[in-house]
């Protein structure tokens, strides 16, 4: 572990402890990633631990069933393992295993037998958070909400794949537009652009609904 | 639709967007007032998407059971391990059937009794498999990857 040259808990201003635990795990992705470079399974295994409830939510944005986001996410995984000659330790990891994610749910989707399979057997992967107070006093208003979160969690599931992805990751990964820039490579403006497609044609849905 | 239009549509449409994300600039939070301000249908489409975001703020994904974490690395180990396997046994599977038929075909077309419409018709069969073969492989290698229609659902 890198110690600052006072070691944990010098200087009162400074968080030391969250300092040294910052610094420790972004050069360890680096260090890990050197290590998966030369074929050590091990090192791919803490790179695994560390991303691996990040790689399954992300695959559930994308595919919606959570035996397909388990598996879709772990296949993920193991194809970065298998082209762990072409990772960059100096780029962020995560940014490269979510590339063979999304490629990989994106070409899952467009069979169209595995989506009629999706379709078939989907359990909810959206789900209401806790109901605020005001809708636990009024249950009238607490089904309609209901109703209305049902409506656009099927409208959701009809997105467009580019779309549907832009909203999980702000709304659901709670990725700033210049995080979700970085990881997909491409400009602020067209995140901005797709999510304003993406809730335009939920805004129609609810419209209808109302 | 030129440049210009565009970008006086996406403006305020990504004001918008950044609004509701908690994004926006002091600046631009009121550049989007004076939009709304001046136009009621964009000002309504404002409202609706508020709505929308009010909406999409209640709902989380779906926790998995726990115990898929345990296993999770060694689920990832056994797919590594096995597409190896899988790999390794396609290969030799081709280079063995390759080699069987070419044997085969080879004692056939030797077989001095045989007439020779069925030889013609075992050279046929031999070459069109090898046809079908390359065909499917240049399809799902090259066509299929390079094709501009194939996002376009039907």
């Amino acid at each position: 572990m890198n110690l600052p040259p006072d070691g944990p808990g010098a200087g009162a201003e400074v968080p030391a402890v969250e300092m040294v635990l910052a610094q420790d795990l972004a050069t360890s992705d680096r260090d890990l990633a050197v290590r998966v470079r030369g074929g050590d399974a091990e090192a791919f295994g803490d790179l695994v631990e560390r991303y691996k409830r990040r790689a399954y939510y992300a695959a559930l944005g994308l595919v919606g069933s959570h035996e397909d986001a388990l598996d879709l996410s772990q296949e993920a995984f193991a194809r970065a393992f298998r082209a762990r000659r072409t990772l960059d330790p100096e780029r962020p990891f995560y940014a490269w295993l979510y590339q063979i994610i999304r490629r990989l749910c994106f070409n899952f989707h467009r069979d169209r037998r595995t989506r009629r399979r999706y379709m078939e057997q989907a359990r909810p992967w959206l789900v209401a958070q806790a109901s605020g107070k005001a809708e636990r006093s009024n249950p009238l208003k607490s089904v309609v909400r209901e109703e209305m979160r049902e409506r656009v969690r099927e409208a959701i599931e009809k997105l467009p794949e580019f779309e549907r992805e832009m909203l999980v990751l702000r709304e659901w990964e709670g990725l700033k537009y210049r995080e979700i820039a970085d990881l997909l490579g491409i400009p602020i403006g067209t995140v901005m652009s797709r999510l304003y497609s993406a809730r335009r044609r939920l805004a129609e849905v609810m419209e209808e609904q109302s | 639709m030129s440049r210009p239009d565009r970008e006086n549509l996406e403006r305020p449409r990504q004001l918008m967007m950044a609004a509701l994300d908690g994004e926006i600039s002091g600046e631009d939070r009121g550049v989007l007032d004076g939009l709304l301000a001046a136009d009621a249908a964009l000002k309504r489409e404002f409202e609706q998407l508020q709505r929308v975001k009010e909406v999409t703020s209640t709902m989380a994904l779906t926790e998995p059971p726990d115990e898929i974490w345990d296993d999770y690395w060694t689920s990832v180990y056994n797919k590594f391990e096995r597409g190896i396997g899988w790999f390794l046994v396609s290969i030799a599977a081709v280079v063995l059937v390759a080699f069987g038929l070419w044997h085969a075909t080879g004692a056939l077309l030797a077989e001095t009794d045989m007439p020779g419409f069925v030889k013609i018709a075992i050279f046929a069969l031999f070459l069109g498999g090898l046809l079908l073969l390359a065909s499917v492989a240049r399809e799902k290698l090259f066509t299929r990857r390079h094709d501009p229609y194939k996002g376009v659902k039907r």
